[in-house]
């Protein structure tokens, strides 16, 4: 915050105070989320864009516990034909995976995969009979099959994908972008989570943290099922407009202090007050589907009040309609390492039952609203799969960091296309490697931000989401 | 070595008998000291004579002072070899490095020992100058909002310049001379007249120093995470005020650990418990209590030398809406009404306890419109009333009012 321009705006303030009562708030907004008005501009609001933004918003699904991509988008002939062979050992050399033990007690064999692929749409693009839906909209998405990152297990690898570290306590690539470009949306947090399937993600709050940014910042869960915001609902006995009386004498009680205190801090407040009750309403019209029309609800399979990956994404874009800038979708679970619960059989059929047809919904009702052009949506997760099996009760696969497929769409993404190759059995990435810190510089330049001009001073350096690294891809740009 | 360990503490008493006879085949000169105790254990468990004894013996344990463990570190006796992990990362090993201390700031003494003695000897030795400062900065940092040196984390080139170095110095060579008394340093500052001047907006001074560096005034700043709850629980006369022990539960809206991995059961504590101090909350870090979060309590992962201070609608609907607030809310209404009868001085005392000060007439006014309201409202509609808790309409009323207060910026503020 330009804290001279408050003060200033302080000095008129008999002037502000003429009109107040229909609310301070009008010039508390511009300082609104702010942080610490004695900081100034180090701990200030939005730092506004770098270039011409192609996305506004950011629907970020993500899919917790690493889908396999060999199953899902990456039919691969060699590794069909060499399936029940063991691996060279020079490929294994140096490398580094979760669960090493199972594979040094025994080598292991390459696996190919049950599922039947076919290609789809008039760019081609393979998907198996796992995702049927998502077959229909290749035409809108490019697949990026080259991805890698650097972290093998859950957390941390969740971590690096949201904060650009696999250390705890960075801030997340949602607070970079609330941090960067401020907030559109009026009575909503400008960073959602959301959250659907048998847990949360590892890591909790770690992957949505503002770190050492400003905590307005941070990403806010939503409940599913009743009251999406904690505290949302006025205590027992304040219905019928007794909640409105208690805000109002708080509100103009706290103007009264304004005028002797004089402090920016206390008109930010009384705006604070003013959007937190208006929450209150938009926050249950928010969860209301009622609204939509049944060809909508059909088209997500969303039921009002389920707690649902369908429901998640219908609410992803009523978020985005309102102006919330980045929402974060996680869905678990997608660790098919052939345990039970986690066998690449039936778990994997349910999991991509449950995400599927969302998936689609989102992206054709984005499309036909004409949201879609400035709405990045991401579909990923942690890390990949091994192209060998991991023997538990069933064949599963192990983490693999070393090559794996996320796939993009709207925000000024080009459409249609694949991004990357992997070798002949999808180990490595032969073309294009695309690292998670690429991806992180491409997510904020859709969203007009320079990734090495966002940074934020902590601890006597300049920090920011891509560390050190961290290249857009530009073939992934329309 | 561990075997025995192991041995000593398996919960193996079932077959003891049986293990028993072993050890008895081994002559006795043979046995290993494990094996006796084993014996023994199995001897006092079965024999009659005993077993009459056991109990007072287990009262007499219980008798026995409690012992605290603590871990201690020493030296190895040869000291590991120690390397930079490239970027923190633990796989990629970097240079190796030995004690010592950054090339920019005065090196170890040479006869001084290459440990953490020698560390605690160099950052206070006279030489160094900076652990002082520093230090003296953050104590001033807490009571003013913002240090003398705003980069409060770096002294170095980058950092800004002391608005006031002398200050800074004198409060640091003050500080050594009292032996590192950091109680003292407070009381110094918060004696001072700089300290306790008021935070009201000073048209004279807004133009020359908008930021206030020169400290014409004392800055408002809004209380911490953990104290905001401080606060209200004092003022609702519900405080528990014991010191240390285990950290506690007190009740956070359903849902709130729904977006972890594991979603652990958080059962309020009921008792005294409910009402400890904020910093006694239990603290998990992928989902931490959200009215500590929401008021920027620092999460636990990475040290920060300051906490924002961030002002949010969240924070809004947490002092508007949480179970706890309602909690203070009726202990605060009820403290007051005992303490007087008629409605003004009864309002009175609400701004005292709450703010440390008296109304002024148009807030006396205010609350008093909204009390009479408040009074109607629950009047007739009962159910209201008793979803509160209260026996009257005009308890009712002063729990709402009570609420109202302990929502005021001013509350929640250091002004």
């Amino acid at each position: 915050m330009n804290l001279k321009r408050t003060m200033l705006a302080q000095r008129t303030r008999r002037q502000l105070f003429e009109d107040c009562g229909v609310g301070v708030g009008k010039v508390a907004l511009t300082s609104l989320f702010v942080g610490d008005s004695l900081y100034g501009a180090s701990s200030g609001g939005a730092r506004g864009t770098h270039h011409q933004p192609r996305a506004k918003s950011v629907i970020y699904l993500f899919m917790a516990g690493a889908p396999s991509q060999f199953e899902l988008f990456e039919p691969k002939e060699e590794l069909q034909k060499l399936s029940g062979q063991t691996l060279p050992p020079s490929l294994l050399e140096g490398k580094r995976f979760a669960f090493m033990e199972s594979f040094v007690r025994k080598p292991p064999k390459l696996l190919g995969t049950r599922r039947k692929f076919a290609r789809h749409g008039e760019s081609g693009r393979w998907v198996s009979e796992c995702l049927p839906h998502t077959a229909q909209i290749v035409d809108d998405v490019t697949f990026v099959r080259s991805v890698h990152t650097e972290n093998f297990n859950h957390a941390p690898a969740k971590i690096f994908m949201n904060t650009g570290t696999p250390f705890f306590g960075r801030p997340s690539m949602g607070a970079w972008v609330s941090y960067g470009i401020g907030s559109e949306a009026k009575d909503m947090p400008n960073f959602v989570v959301l959250q659907s399937g048998p847990r949360g993600p590892r890591g909790g709050a770690m992957n949505w943290t503002s770190g050492f940014l400003p905590t307005a910042h941070q990403g806010i869960p939503f409940l599913s099922g009743g009251a999406p915001i904690l505290n949302m609902s006025s205590p027992p006995g304040y219905e019928s407009g007794r909640q409105a009386a208690t805000v109002d004498a708080i509100l103009d009680l706290n103007r009264m202090n304004m005028e002797m205190a004089g402090d920016p801090e206390i008109s930010t407040r009384i705006a604070a007050y003013e959007m937190a009750h208006s929450m209150q309403t938009s926050g249950p019209e928010l969860i209301d589907f009622s609204t939509e029309s049944q060809s909508t609800l059909d088209l997500y399979g969303a039921k009002q009040g389920e707690k649902s990956f369908a429901n998640n994404c219908l609410l992803a874009r009523r978020l985005v309609e309102r102006g919330v800038r980045f929402v974060q979708l996680y869905h678990s679970s997608w660790d098919h390492h052939g345990g039970p619960g986690e066998t690449l059989d039936k778990d994997l059929d349910e999991v991509c039952l449950s995400a599927d047809q969302a998936c689609k919904a989102l992206i054709m009702d984005l499309k036909q609203r004409g949201m879609l052009e400035d709405t990045l949506v991401v579909w990923g997760g942690e890390f990949g799969r091994t192209p060998m099996g991991e023997v538990r009760d069933t064949v599963g696969r192990n983490h693999h960091i070393d090559a794996f497929t996320m796939w993009f769409a709207g925000g000024g993404t080009k459409p249609g296309q694949n991004i990357g190759e992997t070798d002949e059995i999808g180990f490595s990435t032969v073309k294009d490697p695309v690292h998670v810190h690429d991806i992180q510089a491409t997510i904020l330049h859709l969203l007009g931000i320079d990734h090495t001009k966002l940074t934020f001073r902590f601890r006597g350096r300049d920090f920011r989401l891509t560390d050190v690294g961290g290249n857009v891809i530009d073939k992934l740009l329309a | 070595m561990e075997a025995d360990w192991e041995e000593r503490f398996a919960p193996s008493d079932t077959p003891d008998i049986e293990r028993a006879r072993e050890i008895i085949r081994v002559p006795a000169a043979e046995r290993s000291s494990i094996q006796d105790a084993v014996l023994r254990r199995v001897f006092s468990k079965h024999v009659e004579e005993f077993n009459a004894k056991q109990g007072e013996i287990a009262k007499t344990s219980k008798s026995l002072p409690k012992i605290e463990w603590t871990m201690v570190m020493r030296d190895l006796p040869e000291p590991r070899p120690s390397y930079i992990h490239v970027q923190g990362d633990f796989t990629r090993q970097g240079d190796a490095v030995e004690p010592g201390t950054p090339r920019v700031l005065p090196p170890l003494p040479a006869e001084a020992p290459r440990n953490r003695l020698g560390l605690a000897r160099w950052l206070v030795s006279d030489d160094n100058p900076l652990t002082p400062r520093v230090t003296m900065n953050r104590v001033w940092q807490r009571y003013f909002g913002r240090g003398l040196v705003e980069t409060e984390n770096d002294f170095g080139s980058q950092g800004s310049a002391p608005s006031h170095p002398q200050l800074l110095d004198w409060l640091a060579s003050e500080f050594v001379l009292r032996d590192w008394n950091l109680k003292e340093m407070h009381r110094l500052i918060l004696h001072s007249a700089t300290y306790r001047q008021a935070s009201a907006y000073r048209a004279d001074t807004a133009e020359v120093d908008p930021s206030n560096r020169l400290l014409a005034r004392q800055n408002r700043v809004r209380l911490e995470a953990e104290v905001i709850r401080d606060v209200a629980l004092s003022a609702s006369g519900l405080l528990s005020p014991v010191i240390g022990g285990p950290s506690v539960y007190p009740p956070q809206p359903a849902g709130a650990g729904q977006f972890t991995q594991v979603d652990r059961n958080w059962k309020a504590d009921e008792g005294p418990d409910r009402f400890r101090r904020g910093m006694y909350t239990y603290f998990s870090r992928s989902a931490a209590h959200p009215g500590l979060v929401l008021f920027d309590a620092p999460i636990a992962q990475e040290s920060v030398t300051r906490r924002n201070r961030s002002n949010t609608p969240l924070q809004a609907l947490t002092l508007l809406n949480d179970e706890s607030q309602s909690e203070f809310a009726a202990g605060l209404a009820q403290r007051v009404r005992a303490q007087a009868s008629d409605r003004d001085a009864r309002i009175r005392h609400l701004f005292e306890v709450c703010l440390a000060r008296p109304p002024r007439a148009p807030e006396r006014e205010r609350l008093a419109a909204f009390l009479g309201r408040m009074a109607d409202e629950f009047e007739t509609d009962a159910g209201a009333r008793e979803a509160l808790g209260a026996e009257t309409s005009e308890g009712a009323a002063w729990m709402a009012a009570a609420r109202v207060m302990i929502n005021l910026d001013e509350f929640v503020t250091r002004q």
